[in-house]
């Protein structure tokens, strides 16, 4: 067999050096771009498309376990996603998709890159599901031109770019070679197939950009537009019609991305992108790592299998209220449409008749269960292992809803009455933190948080309503910003009034779109588009066109600076690499 | 009045309220204030779950009545082991012909005693009279003869190993049972309701304390032969009381498969203001079915050393001590009366 050692020693070397550093040409300097026409495909509005400053710069993301996982079930089969773990995820400014430009890969991390990709190839290639994705019949142990023709065509969707002559020939020479000590073609092409899947192109997104001739500065090229808008609207790698529209350089040219970007945003998978897009911003990775844990004393029907269930409940109401319904992105947080199962009917106390699968429901008014304020998912999140949290609830609506940030407390505070919800003299969670409104060192961010918390203490720590805490009864009014409510539902609606819930929501859009945050020559241009979002009656379709046939979404300033917390970093006398660089 | 919960979580007056109000506007919402979105519609009570409670069987067994004085003064029935400890040969046993063979019997638990049940046999089962047991408020005529008959035999005592089999066979799926209380307008006083007890195929769900979780839905059986017949009852102060009504269930314990039915029996549950509930489940049980489950098969695979008895003996106790369904024909009682402890936790039934 062939040393592999020294491929996957190349492939750390490799990688160390993709570690953010980003994409981009020469230019990088700051630069006022003409204003482009209308997208033809975005919602009329009554002002004109104002130009960006500056564009941001281009960022290389490293693929979250979400996309590895569907770009391997889209190329190789949903039988060949393998269990297992990768590096975690960071999350930067909110969103894992802003970490993914600030993560490279350690040599552990490409250990389990490895045994991951090894393991995938073993189950794409095993006798039950090879016919579906090798497309010839060896006619002996070793045969070339099989081995070229599926690693051709598999590499070009798992890289998503066309791939050359002599790539394909090195990856069908260690084929061959391990055909041939293994005297099994298929597990020549299972060795060829596990080097391309920890391929640094495969595992990092890398925008391309080049200069656009017709406008100067810099736009991502037409192959790099592919999988940016794949694995926004998708959540994967791009399908063969867009990585042809890729090739053919028809992505940078605006009627044939606007058209492109209909075909994606019409399809069912935009649900995948819109699960991906929320449960990114709602933190549900912790639910999917299994962080979210309670005590099982006090919690007895909290399980693993309710709170997957609970992120899925939630994540339902979001397609269906933005993409089934096309409906407006405020109901969110007032709609009492749901989803049901049978392990969430017992936190919820309603009847769920079918055993397995996923029924509708409808809430009553006297529920208090309106928007997703109030789901188990949101609530046991941001709550305690035996107990609710009013500040963790409400510190979560302020980040994630309203874009604002909250301080971390002081090191030195005594959290010990808080956490005594046994507490004989203070009953409730709103008598136990009445000390941050009496404590000045507390009062300034508490005011913020708890008030929005409280209005959710009607759900315990795991969501299951409740009326009173130790025997008392439960005061869940309070204002959200001067606009009073007596309870979740109220503070629901209030949340749906609220002026910074759309901008927010834009802003995160955005952020996740182009995994960076805005820069400053991009304002202008967010607030029209937040603006457009509102007139389109807050609904995510037109607010994603927008976007990704934005020059914000299509072009680039230069590379992206590293930040500190990355582990490896482009030298600082060194000129903008490029993606071609790690070629 | 106390406000009876629906199955979507709401108060019956209040879902009344809100019907009211939606055909009252036209069936738009009020909208969610200036600015907002509209509100969500207002929503439809599930069908199939109005103005019931229901409850799943949590904790299950023999109902232990108080005995005065000495409960087998002659000693506990002998098994295998028994007489193996005695160093005396074990006398032939059959146990799928129990009869087949003389006996050395098997003691009967005759002490009188207090139990909270029923008199079950009110001027029905002439011919097949016992000596019953005291309830609590000084009544006669309480019925368990299947008491008399398990009372001195080691494996059926309290906290000893078929109460544990039994108790946790209902958490575990294998014998679920669920009670189905219907018409209820107030589930603290009631005078008309109606009851009607299940067997269901799942298993009821299980917290991370192995306890039983309260509001789970379970399906009840497919087989309307496990639907219980629909009985006439009332709650009063909290109290369920209903009856007399037939009832089957369906167990598979280990590998014992077979069938419990009850005839005429008689429901008492106290329900607690958190939907708990605890009382007991009294009606007479074929005999042959008891034996089949308890002699047959249990005896076959090892019930007779872990629980002590001899099959022969079990038969004909259970025959000497049967106190209903008299046969006209010869004269021969083919059910026992039962007394069964429960426990359940609220639920909903899916008919």
């Amino acid at each position: 067999m062939a040393d592999f050692r020294l491929l996957l020693g190349a492939l750390v070397a490799t990688l160390a050096l993709s570690a953010c550093g980003g994409t981009g040409g020469g230019g990088g300097g700051a630069r006022t771009t003409p204003s482009p026409a209308p997208s033809p495909t975005a919602t009329p509005g009554p002002t004109p498309v104002p130009p960006l400053a500056k564009a941001g710069p281009a960022a290389m993301r490293r693929l979250t376990a979400a996309q590895y996982r569907a770009s391997v079930a889209d190329v190789l089969g949903e039988d060949a996603i393998a269990p297992g773990r990768f590096e975690p995820d960071q999350r930067v400014s909110g969103l894992l998709a802003v970490g993914a430009a600030d993560v490279s890969v350690s040599p552990a991390g490409l250990e389990q890159y490895d045994a991951m990709a090894r393991e995938v190839a073993r189950r794409a290639l095993d006798p039950a599901h090879r016919d579906a994705i090798v497309p010839c019949s060896p006619q002996s142990t070793v045969d070339d031109a099989c081995a070229a023709s599926f690693l051709r065509a598999t590499a070009r969707r798992l890289l998503r770019r066309p791939v050359a002559d002599d790539e394909v020939s090195a990856w069908v020479a260690v084929a061959r070679e391990a055909a041939s000590e293994l005297g099994d073609f298929h597990g020549g092409l299972e060795v060829a197939l596990s080097a391309v899947l920890v391929s640094p192109e495969f595992l990092f997104r890398i925008d391309d950009t080049e200069v656009d001739p017709g406008r100067g500065g810099e736009r991502f090229t037409s192959l790099a537009m592919a999988h940016r808008l794949s694995y926004l609207l998708w959540n994967t790698t791009p399908d063969d019609d867009l990585l042809d529209a890729g090739e053919r350089g028809d992505l940078v040219d605006p009627a044939a991305l606007a058209a492109q970007v209909d075909r994606l945003l019409e399809s069912e998978r935009l649900e995948t992108a819109a699960r991906g897009l929320f449960a990114d911003a709602w933190g549900f990775d912790a639910i999917e790592q299994g962080l979210v844990r309670k005590d099982p004393e006090i919690f007895p029907a909290f399980s693993q299998e309710a709170i997957r269930d609970a992120r899925d409940q939630t994540l339902r109401v979001v397609v269906d209220q933005l993409l089934a319904r096309d409906g407006d992105y405020r109901e969110l947080f007032t709609t009492r449409r749901s989803f049901m199962t049978r392990p969430l009917g017992i936190l919820y106390r309603v009847p769920v008749r079918s055993p397995d699968g996923w029924e509708e429901w409808l809430f009553g008014a006297d529920d208090r269960r309106d928007g997703v304020l109030s789901h188990v998912s949101l609530l046991a999140l941001h709550s305690h292992p035996g107990r609710s949290s009013p500040t963790l609830r409400g510190k979560f609506v302020r980040e994630a809803f309203l874009c604002q940030d909250v301080p971390p407390p002081p090191g030195n505070v005594d959290f010990s009455m808080f956490a005594d919800d046994a507490n004989q003299k203070k009953t409730t969670a709103r008598e136990r933190l009445e000390a941050h409104v009496s404590n000045p060192a507390c009062a300034g961010c508490h005011a913020l948080m708890d008030p929005i918390g409280l209005a959710l203490e009607n759900f315990d720590g795991i969501g299951v309503a409740r009326d009173t805490e130790n025997g008392a009864a439960i005061d869940a009014s309070g204002s959200l910003d001067g606009d009073a409510y007596a309870d979740a539902p109220g503070l629901g609606a209030a949340l749906a009034r609220h002026p910074q819930l759309g901008p927010c929501f834009v802003e995160t859009a955005f952020r996740y779109a182009v995994g960076r945050d805005p820069v400053a020559g991009e304002r202008d241009w967010l607030e029209w588009v937040q603006e457009r979002f509102a007139e389109s009656g807050f609904r995510l379709r037109p607010l994603l066109r927008t976007i990704v046939t934005s020059d914000a979404f299509r072009r680039a300033s230069g590379p992206r600076e590293a930040s500190a917390g990355t582990s490896t970093a482009r030298p600082d006398d060194a000129s903008p690499a490029t993606a071609r660089d790690f070629r | 009045m106390r406000a009876l919960r629906s199955p979507v979580g709401r108060t019956a007056a209040t879902a009344l309220a809100a019907a009211v109000a939606f055909a009252a506007c036209g069936g738009s919402g009020s909208g969610a204030g200036d600015g907002g979105p509209a509100a969500s519609p207002t929503p439809i009570p599930t069908p199939g779950f109005e103005r019931s409670l229901g409850f799943v069987v949590s904790s299950f067994g023999l109902l232990f009545p108080e005995v005065e004085g000495e409960s087998c003064p002659a000693g506990l029935a002998k098994g295998p082991v028994e007489y193996a400890a005695a160093g005396l040969p074990v006398p032939p046993d059959d146990c799928t012909a129990p009869l087949s063979a003389p006996s050395p019997g098997s003691p009967a638990m005759l002490a009188p005693g207090t139990l909270d049940g029923f008199d079950l046999d009110v001027g029905e089962q002439a011919g097949c009279e016992h000596p019953g047991f005291t309830g609590p408020d000084g009544a006669d005529g309480i019925d368990d003869q299947l008491w008399r008959v398990l009372g001195c035999i080691r494996g059926f005592q309290e906290g000893d190993i078929v109460s544990g089999v039994v108790d946790a066979a209902v958490r575990d799926g294998s014998m679920t049972i669920l009670v189905d209380v219907r018409d209820v307008d107030d589930p603290h006083d009631d005078d008309d309701v109606s009851v009607q007890v299940f067997a269901s195929r799942e298993a009821p769900p299980a917290g991370g304390d192995g306890s039983v979780l309260p509001w789970g839905t379970l399906a009840v059986d497919p087989d309307p032969r496990f639907h219980g017949s629909v009985a006439r009852g009332r709650i009063v102060d909290g109290v369920l009381e209903a009856g007399p009504m037939d009832v089957r269930l369906r167990l598979n314990i280990q590998i014992v498969e077979g069938e419990l039915s009850f005839r005429g029996a008689r429901l008492r549950l106290a329900i607690a203001d958190g939907g708990d509930a605890r009382g007991g489940l009294h009606g007479y049980a074929p005999v042959d079915e008891l034996y089949d489950v308890f002699g047959r098969q249990a005896g076959t695979i090892g019930g007779k050393e872990a629980i002590g008895y001899l099959c022969s003996g079990l038969r004909r106790l259970l025959d000497e001590q049967a106190d209903g369904d008299r046969d006209p024909a010869d004269g021969t009682c083919r059910s026992i009366s039962s007394s069964w402890r429960l426990g359940a936790v609220p639920a909903f039934v899916a008919r």
